[in-house]
């Protein structure tokens, strides 16, 4: 497979993902709820992987980044309260970054 | 005269449109240059001598001291050549001094080539391509290509060393993704996301 196909599976892959998580915390509007883990994913997927590629070569700081960076996004699209939109960032992303280290990385 | 002006208007058009393409520096899409210029390692071995580099088609020629590194117009045919220091007068140097068989001249076995243009986000910043001299003597001059240090886009920097004279050893580091891809998914992507947001966000604040 090639590299490309595996950046479009790793974005699938987590999209999907977390909006599961996203989903069982906060169970309405299945399609607004898939859109947002999109955009979200969309905005700090590639970014991580640049940032772990040339500037951060540390895979456990890029993650704390990505959490708080889909904590406000979350905090903002969801319109909850930021320590819940934190728990959902950091289960979210804690499941993502399993499979990153156990199939991608 | 009308006719005139519109032959005019389409011409400035199709070159200011095209303006790449009738460039003699022509960059693909995709490319970029590299920093790149060439270095004699031992000059300082040779105090009896002076050095110069001479580009038939742009450059022209540059006195090459220890510590130069030198570039050229990157499609120019170069050559490096000795003058002995007591036959050197700088004065001297022009197009003519290195045309035909000038005695004072003493021409290198090297032919030097423009470094080529890279993917766009390859991490290759700028390169280094060391020379040596092996011999010099008044009718021999034998200089080699022994390395070349490489610089990325993070800071580092590696050297390989020459195995032939015709093959530039490859960098460690390349571009791992088609450039168009690369832009795609480092730029394109998160703009259009964090775009996205911003009009959802938007429309939620104006719907109040």
């Amino acid at each position: 497979m090639s590299l490309m196909c595996w950046y479009i599976l790793s974005l699938i892959v987590t999209v999907v993902i977390e909006f599961s998580v996203i989903w069982i915390f906060v169970k309405k509007d299945i399609s607004k709820l898939f859109l947002y883990a999109v955009l979200i994913n969309s905005f700090t997927l590639p970014l991580a992987t640049f940032y772990y590629q040339n500037l951060i070569n540390n895979f456990y700081l890029v993650e704390a980044l990505v959490i708080f960076a889909e904590s406000i996004l979350i905090m903002l699209l969801l319109k909850t309260k930021y320590p819940r939109a934190l728990l959902i960032s950091f289960v979210a992303n804690l499941i993502t970054a399993m499979i990153s280290l156990l199939f991608f990385i | 005269m009308r006719n005139k002006l519109i032959i005019l208007f389409a011409f400035v058009l199709i070159f200011s449109v095209f303006s790449q393409a009738v460039s003699a520096d022509i960059i693909f899409p995709g490319k970029k240059y590299v920093n790149w210029c060439y270095e004699i390692s031992n000059i300082n071995d040779y105090p009896n001598y002076v050095f110069v580099f001479n580009e038939k088609r742009a450059t022209g020629h540059k006195v090459i001291s220890q510590r130069d590194c030198f570039s050229f117009y990157k499609n120019g045919l170069t050559s490096i050549y000795a003058i002995p220091k007591e036959e050197f007068n700088e004065s001297e140097l022009n197009r003519e001094f290195f045309e035909g068989n000038n005695p004072k001249l003493i021409k290198s076995n090297i032919q030097l080539n423009g470094f080529g243009l890279v993917q766009e986000n390859d991490p290759l910043q700028k390169a280094v391509i060391t020379l040596d001299i092996q011999s010099l003597s008044e009718n021999s001059f034998d200089i080699q290509k022994s390395k070349v240090t490489y610089t990325f886009t993070d800071g580092t920097s590696e050297e390989k060393v020459f195995q032939s004279q015709e093959i530039m050893p490859e960098p460690s580091k390349t571009a791992i993704l088609p450039w168009w891809f690369a832009k795609f998914w480092y730029v394109i992507l998160p703009i259009v996301a964090v775009f996205l947001i911003g009009i959802i966000l938007l429309i939620r604040r104006l719907k109040k």
